[in-house]
């Protein structure tokens, strides 16, 4: 007698086979319905948790590269599959990202889609899966790909790739192309608990090779991401995980002397432990976000065992949370499109749409309008996004700055990248940084009772 | 280690009921161990002395995760433990790539003898009780298929025959 498998009850189907039709689910969602990535992974319907460095390696690439294979789909299925059975279509995109991008052997990943069908509950479908694979496998190099549209080519939405190359005529390969690599874990050292060269040699010591990063003088990147509390330090709080081109907003701030200052749209809280442990000492930090979002920052305050005041409400109405202190300093990282951190967050390429832009644009001009009421004359606003679309960046301290003549745009100092008009901007890729926009706006002190 | 060749679903051979085992020598230790090696080889939890073309009542099996309990039965006999029935899904190396739902006695009692010929007592449930009916069947001729309809055990047959047909492509 053989042992019997069980099908159907996915349960008890083999490990990986549910694995690709979770990931299949899970990629459907995203480019059909827009839903977040991370949301959606925050608790994977996995069995065996062991799975689930793979199953994130497979939703995220597959989210990555979806447009570029979707083009092959197009050309290997004769026609389009029903809407109803549009779950096989994404199970097949997940299989050739499989076969192109990952070490499973490709007799393995047809084995895995085909065993998949049945986790779906379209046992019916066992030979399409295989024979479209199977096509692609024989095939795939002999497709014109000059036919392919150039977003495609490229992996990403018609919109975006549109939007990307007429804000960024000269560099817009760089920046698809820097989009669609897997990201770095870049890490920030705590300078009142260790110094950078500690920090990295107590990780070579750990055997765990790590970069200084070329722009953040408190940054260095992990060669291969680990999962973050085997990373030592970490949980004293002696190291945070924060990207380079965000560790550069708070190095911008110049927080020298006693000093009120306020970090709007706080959450998650990375910029504002960065404020707090470089300048703790002479300045109070207050940190204000949408009450939902609150935990987060007290999460993050509570890992690092430091102490803020931390304010839940809307940016846009301090009436209802500002204690009437005007503020020294302001750093006001906007809501965006977030087109500078696509590659961390492959799902933006299906979430943005045409209008957003405008919306992001609307939402920001009047943060900014919102917390200038609340800055001290001779203080500071630094304005930053991680976007790389005019819109959202130059176009609003355009707007703002043509709303009053009180509006002193200053150049920005530390930050290594593209000056614009007003600020300074730095691409996905520069250094080993995120895409982000930074401003810093200057209130005169003439202007003083009004 | 000497793997056998297992008969295949129809041969006729499948068909011949089994002899009791009279003696307890030598002869019948190799035949244990080469039907061991068979099982494990294929791989397989069950596998009966008729399978591999020798027409005599043992059975070896390993239901275990971990496939290093092999258990052997010869001469068994089998009664109903009457503690109700259970469908479970069965697979047979004589019908490779099959796999069907067969309804059987949920709890039964085995009596038999071991390789020396003690007498010995089991009371077998869950994949054990799967397995024991579905070796014992084979030695008396019966193969799992035999449960199913006409209709569906002669579609087996044929793709089974049809498979065999084709160039040297095993179905595991």
């Amino acid at each position: 007698m053989i042992k019997p498998y069980k099908k159907v009850n996915p349960d008890s189907a083999k490990g990986s086979v549910h694995v690709m039709a979770e990931v299949a689910e899970v990629v459907r969602r995203v480019v059909d319905h827009g839903e977040s990535l991370d949301r959606l992974l925050v608790q994977p319907n996995l069995p065996d948790r062991r799975n689930e460095p793979a199953f994130r390696e497979m939703a995220y690439g597959t989210c990555r590269y979806f447009p570029h294979i979707d083009w092959y789909l197009g050309m290997l299925l004769e026609r389009p599959l029903r809407q109803k059975d549009r779950i096989l279509h994404f199970l097949l995109a997940v299989g050739i990202y499989q076969i192109e991008h990952m070490r499973t052997p490709d007799y393995a990943v047809l084995n895995e889609a085909v065993g998949a069908t049945s986790s779906l509950d379209r046992n019916w479908a066992r030979k399409l899966v295989n024979g479209v694979l199977r096509n692609y496998l024989r095939e795939r190099s002999h497709y014109d790909v000059s036919e392919m549209p150039e977003h495609q080519a490229h992996a990403f939405s018609e919109f975006l790739f549109d939007r990307i190359k007429s804000d960024w005529p000269k560099r817009y390969l760089e920046i698809v192309e820097a989009s669609n690599t897997r990201p770095p874990l870049t890490l920030r050292v705590n300078l009142a608990k260790t110094s950078r060269d500690k920090a990295i040699q107590t990780l070579q010591e750990n055997s765990m090779a790590c970069v200084a990063t070329r722009d953040s003088p408190v940054g260095f990147t992990l060669s291969s991401p680990v999962p973050v509390n085997q990373i030592p330090g970490f949980s004293q709080g002696e190291v945070s995980v924060q990207d380079e081109s965000a560790q550069l907003a708070a190095l911008e701030l110049e927080c020298d002397g006693n000093l009120n200052v306020l970090d709007a749209c706080a959450a998650p809280g990375g910029k504002t432990t960065h404020l707090i442990e470089m300048f703790r000492e002479n300045c109070t930090i207050t940190a204000v976000d949408l009450d939902s979002r609150c935990t987060l920052i007290h999460q993050n305050l509570a890992r690092l065992g430091l102490q803020a005041n931390v304010v839940a409400g809307d940016v846009r109405k301090p009436g209802t949370w500002w204690n009437g202190n005007p503020y020294d300093r302001i750093l006001l990282d906007v809501p965006c499109s977030g087109s500078g951190v696509i590659r961390r967050h492959p799902d933006i390429k299906y979430r943005r749409k045409p209008g957003d832009l405008d919306k992001f644009h609307m939402l920001q001009t009047s943060m900014l309008a919102a917390v200038w009421e609340l800055l001290h004359p001779g203080g500071l606003v630094l304005y930053v996004t991680c976007s790389i679309f005019h819109r959202e960046n130059d176009d609003v301290i355009a707007s703002f700055i043509s709303q009053g003549d009180d509006r002193e745009v200053q150049a920005i100092g530390k930050i290594p990248g593209i000056a614009t008009r007003f600020g300074m901007q730095r691409l996905p890729g520069f250094g080993d940084g995120d895409g982000f926009y930074y401003c810093k706006i200057r209130k005169p002190l003439r202007t003083t009772g009004e | 280690m000497a793997v056998r060749e297992i008969l295949m679903y129809p041969d006729p051979r499948l068909r011949t009921p089994c002899e009791p085992v009279v003696e307890f020598d030598k002869a019948l230790e190799s035949l244990v161990k080469d039907m061991a090696d068979t099982m494990y080889d294929a791989p397989g939890i069950g596998l009966s002395a008729i399978q591999i073309n020798v027409h005599k009542r043992v059975i070896v099996m390993d239901v275990s995760e971990s496939r290093n309990q092999l258990q052997v039965f010869v001469n068994p006999e089998i009664t109903d433990l009457n503690q109700g029935m259970r469908e479970v899904e069965e697979g047979c190396l004589s019908v490779p790539g099959f796999f069907v739902p067969v309804k059987r006695p949920e709890k039964v009692l085995v009596k038999a003898q071991d390789i020396q010929g003690n007498h010995f007592e089991l009371e077998a449930d869950e994949m054990t009780a799967v397995c024991i009916q579905h070796e014992v069947d084979h030695l008396d001729g019966k193969v799992f298929v035999d449960y199913l309809s006409r209709m569906k055990r002669e579609r087996i047959r044929d793709k089974l025959l049809k498979s065999r047909a084709e160039p040297a492509t095993r179905v595991a």
